[in-house]
């Protein structure tokens, strides 16, 4: 039997063109309700594969075998009919559109499953909702908050700013752990396409949905399929959007006269000769600069220019610089009205035989900087066809291209790592932001009194060029199509290649140097800013290829009542090719041009490759019992190209199964009574691995550096002694359990899921047995570690309309997830380092307790007897404790204030003080749609999070030259019920832990505690950073299709809708609660990258 | 059927091994082990990082240097006793950031492994296992004169050999003896051209010189049993003497050697580490802006009148000496800079003073209010004058080793075994006395010096004072102090005596020195005071994982 059927398959193949019917009928197609002609329907001869699909018109023409045979009319979204031809010859076929919509078709890994016969944890997002018309051209930006489990976060507002995705929480201690992104089964990124050319997008969060991928699906896979053509005419859409942006910014410095008195306090107590700031000082600068803000406004809003003029607005006394004016800085360098623009086509159609979707899409952006800010242009282009070659043959082509440039000016002195505010904010407002004889002001090199205006007004523009093209060819055969057997096989092949380009271009820029030490006069107003290594240009060119073939067949049964089986199996073949080329050449001859030709030094150059591929085959069981035992069974072996040899390939399954009891005769009437409709249990388990656990680690490979050394006049290069490699390494292995419930009410117009999941990551790679140092290398990372999170998701949606005239939608999500570390080694149980017990994010720190009053204090300014002492390794030299400053509890009563060993056993008065991980995010997008005008509202927000941020902006005083208009609720003598301590000259450092780790603590998904003296990492000071906020708001209207129709227009809706309008935040600090970039440098500043935008924006939606 | 099954197992084997061929994928820009050890270009390049290991000015960053920054020693007044890192005052718990630290051995024992493999021409392989060889007992050197008894290893440690990894300590006399067997193969197969920024012969035959003196006057001061001292005494001399034969000659400016662009032709450097635009160094930084400590009165003491005697010696005051005080009316201007005026201290001396001690000015480190002298070497006057901004950077080569070093080796380790003549003297102090313009030695010294420690041999004591004088600031006096088992110099309270000052003289605000009773400066307040000398220093201790992890690890006395 089995053979035959499968001669009767490849007899098929060759010979389904050939015509042996004598019997011709023909007919026309139509939608039931409207009458409309049902293009590319499909007719077939049923237990054949002949068959034929309507044109146009919806009409179709076809030989059938016999008047016994039986046609088959079918169309996707519509019930089939079933007609014995007979005697008739023409069938004019009216057919009902079924009640599962397009929306309830998931696609899912390899194929789709109507959302009803789901068994794994998988979420799909309402793209119209999402994506359409919104001030956005980065798809992430729009999918934060929307999908349970997904966070997404952008740590600054930088145009080019990436996502980082997590699927249920931190993933894991090595190797990134984002979700894989397929678009159309491949991998690539949410930035290359164009938000308008997306179909659907679904989440496949359980292993039992996600191990059909293989190991780089462990954390999760983001299904992202491109909208292809339908026949018919052609349908043109073109919209657009303007946007005006603004940061979410909120900080002035403190007036003149607060600010002054702060540095003032500060100052006293630091019992050296430090100068106040900058070498600036002493009472009359005081005065004088109260005096000036007195007379020219509070941070000069009197005046409007940026010219400092001598005498007004400083002085030089004895060569040395004095500053008064007081500068509104932030309003010189963030730009409040940022303007970008977005255009999208796209057109699609076809016949019956062929059909197109192509759009594309323009935009441009404006960075947040006022100056010379950053611009990001892009054009992307995804074009779709598909071709039906015969009745079981169809191949589709796909392509993606998009080519950015990106233009930001050159960082001659502003670290990108410190941030573009980092210099705005480390400055009192009388710091000379301003403009003399045409020239910034700035310290020379060598000195860290940095202008921030200066650099970025005159810098070169640095561009980045990125183009991205993707080409996907795909046949997919019908080998079979009976009804009660379906075969269908689908084989494709991607080449994908993305390059980069980044041209860097330095130069010197001209400034005021008003701070040269040791110089006198120490005030020089020709000054050239060109450091050795900033006056240069450079290349740096990536070149990213990824080739992926997949092949896969489905096969249905249904030939048992009741009992449906589907088997997919298929292959997977990758092969990445990564290599990165960096030419340079220092002393450029002119900055304007700054190119390689041009510039005079010693050229440099530099290149690196890597290259991994995996291979992987896989296979699929689904078992349905009347629709209401669901079953999926999966299995893929992988192999990596990461592993050793023997340890190369894994075999990984998973199993899932759900149940349906709202099918259920026996509970019917029960359900209905509580009106419930739908009533679905599932559970899952699966493993995966997971092989990012970085390029060769089983190799001992030899990396180089250069050396201090040097025998000619080159730094010779040199190479580090070999890795000292385990040879038992291998994969991590992911394992999720997962327990879901689906309820629906009212027929479905009330549905929520509920998803409960465990995930482990077992044979962590982590560090092996602690062995003697005298071993003189690193020792081998082995799998030993576990992590373990736990979490849960709940999806809530509602729709409702009444009288047709007014709709209502609500989607509400809240889930929460938190990773905890089950196994490590970790003997001493440094607190530094993971330990078993650990959540992912903690923060260590004191319980403050409260300021230190006068009357703590004896005569002789001691503390009194009977107070904990702090230790003193908090304290920076020359601080001396007196009121006003933080005493800290002595949680352990031991009489002594201190951090013990800093060990899980004995961590002296620390205690978890908060923790970085975002809890309980939720989201609740709602909305009304009436008679062509339509609403919408967009909640999000974070429910806990806490962050330590150090710096000015997070602490009032952390460096004692600068103070901002929220910190001035510091203790002072008629202030002893303050926010604040009192101010010390400098409280940044170290005090727990040691420096030492802080590369692999912030990689590590842990904090490393930063602050001295008052501000030691503690509950009083720690940030808040929950919040909610209005992400979206929009408003439409779509005009009266009678009205638009005389002009041929389809439709047309016109639009007004803003991102991030306002939020609510507990917080003490000003800052957008999504920004925590936190720098770990000597100064370590929080807040100090650009921010994130608001944006307004306006636009329309025109469909032809 | 059983034929399909056969050609299905084919195609199975056939496509496993073709994914294993297509899985297996090598790094295509780095070497690893297996191709790596394939060419002499390679073993050069991979070599370089064991230079590293002389740090000289340091290693193009503010600090890390040996030279200037080793300075916890009685030559200088530490303001802050925060700075005593160079010794550990608790056992530490890890052995993170101690000296308990085995990556550079690993790397020479890598070396001298992976080429002892290779296919290469013999010739090239012993030059490279000597290289090998030489850092090996360069650094094994300082983890005995650190630790005393250390593990030795002569090849890399596997991470699986327990043997290894946790055996017990051996005996630094053995250590010596294996150092010196390095050493000796090094002298005998390194590259015997005059390259200067190589290891070659000569820099093994100096660095014998120095680490025979060094082992065989710690072992004879420390009284280690089982230590064959004279025999290493006379592995010094004739390193030195073969070294002193060899063509190298003093510089004719001390300066020279110290604040110099370029050493390369410098007749008494044997070793330098060159510094140009692509790496500098920030010694100049410390002694401008940020100098954390002054001269002690020790020190400044020590420098001998022209003709060749002390300041005081048989109990007076050498009658050209000028007292130490000032009366100047100069204003103070700010915290650094004290006073401007030539105070003539160094007039009828020994002219390194003038190369080591900037006598024109006094200087008050790190805002600690106690104005100090501070140092010139590794400067110019002309670079003091156009003082350069803060964060000054410079490019002047360090010299590692050098020809004076090795007199003084060679003068030390003949009057320790006993046998010293005027001869030996002639060619080796009286060369340096020479050039710093002080009167010859005499193997009959001819006085009394008042500052000698009456433990020390009148000869010894003035070979010791050349030692220190000629080296001051160049780490080695730490060093000198431990081997000759002087660790109670630390805690000589006149040291702390600075300058005697005019009640008259102005200071700026923020300058409140102590002074004592008879006028003098008090150079070290209270709290910042160095905590007293321990005999356990001279040992460093064992961290205590180390010792937990490893069991037959025992600690050092005292810790």
């Amino acid at each position: 039997m089995k053979k035959n059927q499968f001669l009767l398959v490849i007899l098929l193949i060759f010979f389904a063109q050939i015509s042996f019917s004598q019997i011709k009928v023909n007919g026309v197609l139509t939608d039931q309700s409207t009458g409309d002609p049902l293009i590319g329907a499909s007719v077939r001869i049923k237990n054949t594969n002949v068959g034929t699909i309507t044109d146009l018109d919806g009409k179709f023409g076809l030989n059938v075998p016999s008047s016994n045979s039986i046609l088959v009319f079918s169309y996707i979204g519509y019930n089939p009919q079933e007609v014995v031809v007979g005697d008739q010859r023409t069938f004019n076929i009216a057919l009902k559109q079924n009640s599962v919509g397009l929306e309830d078709i998931v696609v899912v890994g390899y194929g789709t499953q109507k959302k009803e016969n789901l068994s794994g944890a998988v979420s799909t997002v309402d793209v119209a909702k999402t994506l359409d018309a919104k001030p956005i051209t980065d798809v992430s930006r729009t999918l934060k908050g929307v999908v349970p489990g997904v966070t997404i976060t952008h740590a600054t507002g930088k145009l080019n700013q990436e996502a980082i995705i997590k699927l249920r929480g931190y993933g894991s201690v090595n190797g990134s752990s984002n979700p894989l992104i397929l678009i159309d089964g491949v991998e690539g990124s949410l930035n290359d396409l164009n938000p308008e050319a997306i179909e659907s997008i679904s989440v496949l969060k359980d292993a039992a949905s996600t191990s059909i991928y293989g190991v780089r699906a462990a954390f999760g896979v983001i299904l992202i399929k491109t909208k292809g053509g339908k026949a018919g005419k052609p349908v043109i859409t073109y919209s657009n959007n303007f946007s005006t942006n603004r940061p979410i910014w909120n900080i002035k410095h403190a007036p003149m006269e607060e600010l002054m008195d702060a540095i003032h306090t500060a100052k006293e107590r630091n019992n050296g000769a430090a100068p106040f700031a900058f070498g600036m000082g002493g009472e009359d600068w005081r005065k004088k600069s109260i005096a000036w803000e007195k007379e020219y406004g509070y941070l000069g809003s009197k005046l409007n220019d940026d010219v400092m003029k001598e005498s007004r607005d400083f002085e030089v006394i004895d060569g040395q610089f004095y500053g008064y004016r007081s500068w509104d800085v932030f309003g010189q360098i963030l730009n409040d009205n940022a303007i970008n623009k977005t255009h999208n086509f796209s057109i699609s159609g076809g016949t019956d035989k062929i059909n197109y979707n192509i759009s594309y899409s323009n935009n441009s952006d404006q960075g947040l900087l006022k100056v010379n800010t950053e611009t990001l242009k892009q054009n992307k282009i995804n074009a779709n066809f598909s071709a039906k070659l015969n009745s079981f043959t169809t191949v589709n082509y796909r392509n993606i291209y998009t080519k950015s440039v990106y233009e930001e000016p050159f960082s001659y002195r502003l670290s990108k790592r410190l941030g573009e505010l980092f210099y705005a904010l480390r400055w009192p407002s009388n710091f000379p932001y301003g403009v003399s004889d045409g020239s910034y002001f700035d310290a020379p090199k060598g000195t860290s009194f940095i202008g921030p205006i200066g650099f970025i007004r005159n810098a070169n523009r640095s561009r980045t060029e990125r183009n991205y093209s993707r080409q996907t060819i795909e046949t997919v055969f019908d080998v079979l199509n009976q009804d009660a057997h379906k075969i269908d096989f689908t084989a494709n092949f991607s080449y994908s290649n993305a390059d980069k380009v980044e041209h860097e271009k330095g130069g010197s820029v001209p400034l005021i140097d008003w701070w040269s030490v040791g110089n006198t006069p120490k005030y020089n107003p020709a000054y050239y800013a060109s450091t050795t290594s900033r006056n240069k240009t450079s290349y740096t060119t990536y070149k990213n290829k990824l080739y992926s073939f997949n092949a896969y067949a489905n096969y249905t049964n249904t030939m048992l009542k009741n009992h449906t089986f589907k088997l997919l199996t298929g292959t997977n073949i990758e092969q990445n090719d990564y290599s990165k080329l960096v030419v340079g050449k220092p002393t450029l001859l002119d900055p304007n041009l700054p190119e390689l030709a041009t510039a005079v030094g010693d050229a440099y150059a530099d290149n690196s490759k890597s290259k991994w591929r995996v291979l992987g085959l896989f296979s699929r069981l689904n078992y349905s019992f009347k629709d209401k035992l669901l079953m999926e069974l999966n299995g893929r072996i992988d192999g990596s190209s990461r592993f050793p040899k023997g340890d190369r390939f894994a075999f990984f399954p998973s199993a899932s199964i759900a149940y349906r009891l709202s099918q259920e005769a026996f509970a019917q009437d029960f359900l209905d009574k509580i009106a419930v409709s739908n009533l679905k249990f599932r559970a899952s388990w699966g493993q995966i691995g997971y092989q990012d656990v970085g390029q060769f680690v089983f190799v001992p490979t030899l990396s180089n550096r250069n050396a201090n050394w040097i025998t000619e006049t080159q730094k010779e290069k040199t190479f580090r002694n070999p890795k000292v490699v385990s040879s038992s390494l291998t994969w991590e292995t992911i394992e999720t359990k997962n327990f879901g419930v689906d309820l629906g009410f009212f027929g479905g117009a009330l549905d929520m899921s509920l998803d409960i999941f465990q995930r482990k990551n077992k044979n962590m790679l982590g560090p092996g047995e602690q062995l003697p140092v005298v071993l003189g290398a690193s020792v081998p990372k082995v799998n030993a570690g576990e992590m373990t999170t736990n979490g849960w998701e709940l999806a809530i949606n509602y729709r409702h309309s009444f009288n047709d005239n007014l709709g209502f939608y609500a989607t509400a999500v809240l889930a929460d997830a938190q990773a905890k570390i089950t196994k490590w080694k970790n003997e001493s149980g440094i607190l530094s380092d993971y330990y078993e017990g650990m959540e992912i994010g903690e923060i260590w720190g004191f319980e403050t307790d409260r300021l230190f009053q006068a009357d703590d204090f004896d005569s002789d300014g001691n503390l009194k007897e009977g107070t904990p002492v702090q230790d003193p390794n908090i304290y920076t030299s020359g601080f001396n404790m007196g009121p006003g400053d933080v005493k800290y509890k002595d949680l352990n009563g031991d009489g002594v204030v201190n951090k013990g060993d800093f060990t899980v056993e004995n961590h002296g008065d620390l205690k978890k003080i908060g923790n970085t991980t975002p809890r309980y995010e939720y989201s609740l997008r709602t909305g009304l749609d009436y008679k062509g005008i339509d609403f919408g509202i967009f909640f999000q927000g974070v429910g806990k999070r806490e962050y330590w941020g150090t710096g000015n902006v997070a602490l009032a005083d952390y460096h004692y030259d600068v103070l901002y208009d929220y910190q001035t609720d510091y203790w002072r003598e008629d202030n002893t019920d303050a926010f604040y301590p009192r101010p010390f000259a400098s409280n940044a450092g170290v005090y727990l832990p040691n420096t030492k780790n802080v590369g692999r603590l912030l990689n590590g998904g842990k904090m490393l505690m930063y602050g001295r003296n008052n501000y030691v990492p503690q509950s009083k000071y720690v940030q808040n950073l929950a919040y909610m906020r209005i992400k979206e708001l929009s408003l439409g209207y779509t005009l009266p299709a009678s009205l638009t129709q005389k002009y041929s227009v389809h439709k047309l809706r016109l639009y007004f809708s803003a991102f991030n309008v306002m939020e609510w935040t507990k917080n003490f600090t000003p800052i957008d609660p999504e920004s925590t970039i936190n720098y770990y440098g000597s100064l370590s500043f929080y807040g100090t990258q650009l921010p994130q935008t608001r944006s307004f924006s306006f636009g329309l939606q025109l469909t032809l | 059927m059983k034929k399909i099954t056969y050609i299905l197992s084919i195609l199975i084997v056939f496509t496993i091994v073709g994914c294993e061929k297509f899985l297996d994928v090598q790094p295509e820009t780095e070497f690893t082990n297996d191709n790596f050890w394939t060419n002499e270009s390679n073993l050069e390049a991979f070599s370089f990082e064991l230079y590293e290991n002389f740090k000289g000015y340091g290693n193009g960053s503010f600090f890390g240097g040996d030279h200037f920054f080793s300075v916890n020693n009685d030559d200088v007044i530490v303001l802050d006793q925060r700075l005593e890192t160079d010794f550990p005052t608790t056992v530490p718990a890890t052995s993170s950031g101690t000296n308990w630290q085995w990556a550079a051995i690993r790397k020479a024992n890598v070396l001298i492994e992976e080429t002892s493999k290779a296919d290469l021409d013999e010739s090239v392989k012993k030059r490279y296992i000597a290289v090998g060889r030489f850092f090996r007992a360069y650094l094994y050197w300082d983890k005995v004169r650190r630790f005393g008894d250390v593990p030795f290893y002569d090849k890399p440690v596997d991470p699986t050999d327990k043997d290894a990894l946790y055996k017990a300590r051996d005996s630094r006399v053995f250590v010596v003896d294996k150092i010196i067997e390095d050493l000796d193969y090094a002298i005998a197969n390194l590259r015997d051209d005059g390259s200067k920024v190589y290891v070659t012969k000569w820099t093994a035959l100096a660095l014998k010189s120095r680490v025979a003196l060094s082992a065989a006057t710690t072992f004879k001061y420390h009284n280690q049993s089982g230590a064959d001292v004279n025999k290493l005494l006379n592995e010094c001399v004739s390193a030195s003497t073969e070294l002193m034969d060899a063509g190298f000659s003093l510089s004719a400016n001390y300066s020279d050697l110290f604040a110099s662009e370029d050493l390369s032709s410098n007749p008494e450097v044997i070793l330098m580490k060159k510094y140009n635009e692509n790496m500098k160094h920030s010694i100049l930084s410390f002694i401008f802006h940020e100098p954390f400590f002054g001269f002690s009165h020790s020190s400044v003491s020590s420098f001998l009148m022209a003709d060749g005697k002390p300041i005081k010696y048989n109990g007076t005051t050498h009658p050209g000496y000028s007292e130490w005080t000032f009366s100047t009316t100069d204003t103070v201007k700010t915290s650094i800079n004290a006073f401007s005026t030539n105070v003539g201290i160094a007039r009828g001396r020994d002219k390194r003073m003038y190369s080591i001690i900037d006598t024109s000015r006094l200087v008050a480190p790190f805002n600690k209010g106690v104005p100090m002298f501070s140092p010139i070497k590794y400067a110019t006057y002309d670079i003091v004058k156009n003082q350069p901004t803060q964060g000054v950077e410079a490019t002047t080569d360090a010299p590692i080793f050098r020809l004076g070093e090795v007199l003084l080796n060679y003068a030390e380790a003949k009057a320790e075994l006993g046998t010293i003549t005027q001869d030996d003297l002639d060619k080796s102090i009286n060369l340096l006395r020479d050039r710093a313009g002080v009167a010859h030695l005499t193997v009959g010294v001819g006085f009394e010096a008042d500052d000698r420690d009456p433990d020390v041999d009148k000869l010894l004591w003035e070979i010791r004072r050349e030692r220190r004088v000629e080296l001051m600031l160049e780490p080695f006096r730490k060093w000198d102090l431990i081997r000759w088992a002087k660790g109670n110099y630390y805690d000589k309270d006149e040291d702390f005596y600075g300058v005697k000052v005019d009640p008259s003289v102005p200071f700026a605000s923020g300058i409140s020195p102590l002074f004592t009773d008879d006028g003098h400066i008090y150079a070290q307040k209270e709290g910042d005071r160095r905590t007293p000398w321990d005999d356990r220093k001279y040992l460093e201790p064992i961290p205590i994982d180390q010792m937990t992890l490893n069991t037959n690890l025992t600690q050092n006395p005292g810790w």
